[in-house]
């Protein structure tokens, strides 16, 4: 069993004024794949960084395996850590860079020599064994990075940013080797990324952050159809979720302005009217793939159309994502192939109200 | 190799010019040592003579107590350099990695001390160590080179240029500071502690005044001063002075022509992405 737990946990780094991160819960479950996601300075590397013991905790309780673990050093928690660039040893050997920790903890030679030998083969090492990190490619020092942190068959793995690197084939082929060894090794890991495609495909539950602040906290599948706010809207899923500002007048959704005009079904309207959003404004988010162009969609939904023009047309081979504007307002529809127009073409799209989302103007959250 | 390029030719024939003169003095004094005195002194000079003689290497060991001078140079050099290159590579390593209060303070009055000449400092330091009866010791030639401002800014230099992340894996892999330092950094600066060792006993090895003022018994002397001290009042002999300074350049050109890869070698980061 190997469990984290983050317990109102506070950072604030010495001359700062402001918290780093602020209180951030979570309780890790064993064998659970963590991942922190948020753009850059949003604390997620300090959070995984305190759980290490490289950062002090400013407040609140870390506990690993159920123990206080605030004031324990970094080599007494039980874990192992993968660093963005590899960190390896450069004057040591593949070898001896996965052995040294063991060796550093008094291992029997014979033990050690068994960890690293099967490690290196799980990971396709063994013929660099005897070679410096400086005569391996960027792939392969990460093999060996993850390598060092398999060996000391830790329950709890740390990982910052560690393919982020790595050219995007072998970022590809990275992420499923790792969410391969998290099952074969059965390990708990802490995940930090800025990338919202290796948060979603490889976690089993998302940390969003911002500002050092937790955005929500939920599965893949969850944060992406039920985003807490407007940040997690639009920083999970790429393209990003579209927003509108629109009045709301008791039936339907405007914007004067940009010619807007969409009539809501009369359960959301009067979902809204309950929550007392009658003559104000509210923000409606949609995901590019629930705007839609073709021709029949268009025609079974009247009431929800946008009269825009492409600006930009993006052809991925099965789709098609197409940036587009309704006088000043723009969004992106991500369209079957043969929906795929160039620039400066007329296109009339139409919004599934189903996959809608509502929030707050003010607070940003969702509307439940 | 065809060589059509004028720039490149200008270029050699400025390096040819370079490496004479710096080769010319070294060569007259080769040269010279393997010469009578007459012919040494000979006017017009001539760099080669009609005949050759060992006699000077011979000479000089009668003339002043050559094996006493080497003893010295050598305890004198190997000290300081041991000492100082320990105590610079410490210190280096403090001012760059570790947190403590007034670490910039101290790194600059380090640094400024590298800006007063020794002229300023050599009257007050002798007489300091005279009140402490270091003169004439072994401790008075090497306690006040213990460490050197070059050194430490040298070090630092390496050492601040070493990403966090080699400290941190290695602290999760169970190693306290002092391991850090000898295990992982100390073996990763191995080119410069060799360049700082071959300054370092370049520096001794050669230094003319400081051994000069610090000692005044003949049996503490150093090879360079005794060389620099050999003429007598009204007449010198060259020769036997030349042959004392071949034999004092040597270890060094040796130890040079051992250690000289490293002078440009830096694999510090080839662990790490860049």
């Amino acid at each position: 069993m190997s469990s984290v737990s983050l317990e109102h946990i506070y950072k604030q780094y010495d001359g700062s004024d402001e918290y780093s991160v602020t209180d951030f819960n979570l309780e890790v479950k064993d064998k659970e794949f963590i991942v922190f996601v948020g753009p850059s300075g949003c604390g997620k590397s300090t959070t995984l960084r305190m759980i290490s013991g490289l950062e002090e905790i400013t407040k609140g309780t870390l506990k690993i395996n159920g123990e206080v673990a605030n004031n324990k050093a970094p080599k007494d928690r039980d874990i192992a850590m993968v660093f963005q660039n590899y960190a390896l040893y450069p004057h040591m050997t593949v070898y001896q860079n996965m052995a040294f920790g063991l060796k550093m903890r008094k291992y029997d030679k014979d033990e050690i020599d068994k960890r690293v030998k099967h490690a290196a083969k799980i990971l396709g090492l063994t013929e660099f064994l005897p070679k410096r990190p400086s005569a391996l490619s960027g792939g392969q020092r990460q093999r060996v990075a993850l390598g060092r942190a398999i060996v000391r068959d830790a329950p709890i793995f740390l990982m910052d940013e560690p393919l982020s690197n790595l050219d995007a084939k072998l970022r590809v082929s990275m992420r499923t080797e790792i969410a391969r060894l998290h099952r074969s090794l059965d390990t708990t890991t802490i995940y930090v990324t800025h990338d919202q495609t290796e948060a979603m495909t490889m976690a089993d539950r998302i940390v969003v952050m911002k500002d050092g602040e937790v955005q929500q906290i939920g599965t893949p599948a969850e944060v992406y159809d039920k985003p807490a706010n407007v940040f997690v809207g639009g920083f999970i899923g790429a393209p990003p979720m579209n927003f509108f500002t629109l009045d709301f007048d008791g039936k339907y959704l405007t914007d004067a302005d940009n010619g807007i005009s969409l009539l809501l079904k009369p359960e959301q309207a009067t979902k809204l009217d309950e929550a007392g959003y009658d003559g104000k404004q509210i923000i409606l988010g949609i995901r590019p793939e629930n705007i839609h162009v073709d021709e029949a969609f268009v025609q079974a939904h009247p009431d929800t159309v946008l009269d825009g023009e492409i600006v930009v047309s993006e052809l991925l081979g099965n789709e098609s994502q197409l940036y587009c504007k309704v006088k000043n307002h723009s969004y992106i529809a991500k369209v079957n192939a043969r929906d795929h127009e160039a620039p400066g073409t007329k296109k009339t799209a139409s919004l599934d109200l189903d996959t809608v989302h509502f929030f707050d103007p003010t607070t940003e959250l969702v509307l439940k | 190799m065809k060589r059509t390029n004028k720039h490149s030719v200008l270029s050699d024939i400025l390096l040819i010019i370079v490496l004479i003169s710096v080769v010319f003095p070294f060569l007259w004094v080769l040269l010279s040592s393997f010469k009578n005195e007459a012919d040494i002194i000979n006017y017009p000079p001539k760099l080669f003579a009609s005949h050759y003689t060992f006699s000077n290497y011979t000479d000089i060991w009668k003339t002043i107590p050559m094996t006493r001078y080497i003893i010295n140079t050598v305890i004198y050099a190997v000290g300081v350099c041991a000492i100082s290159v320990t105590f610079d590579s410490f210190t280096g390593y403090a001012l760059a990695r570790m947190r403590f209060r007034g670490r910039t303070f101290f790194y600059y009055v380090i640094m400024v001390t590298m800006f007063i000449p020794f002229a300023i400092t050599m009257i007050p330091l002798f007489m300091e160590l005279s009140k402490f009866g270091m003169i004439n010791t072994y401790a008075g030639l090497i306690i006040p080179h213990a460490t050197t401002a070059f050194g430490i800014f040298m070090m630092r230099s390496f050492f601040v240029g070493l990403p966090e992340d080699l400290a941190e894996a290695a602290r999760l892999d169970g190693l306290n500071e002092f391991q850090i330092y000898f295990r992982i950094m100390l073996p990763l600066a191995k080119p410069q502690l060799i360049t700082l060792t071959i300054f370092s006993l370049m520096g001794s090895w050669n230094d003319l005044l400081y051994p000069m003022l610090m000692t005044t018994d003949q049996s503490m002397r150093t090879l360079a001063a005794g060389l620099a001290l050999i003429g007598g009042q009204h007449i010198t002999y060259y020769g036997p002075v030349m042959a004392g300074t071949i034999i004092s350049m040597l270890p060094l050109f040796v130890i040079y022509m051992f250690a000289q890869k490293y002078f440009i070698q830096g694999s510090a980061m080839s662990g790490m992405k860049e």
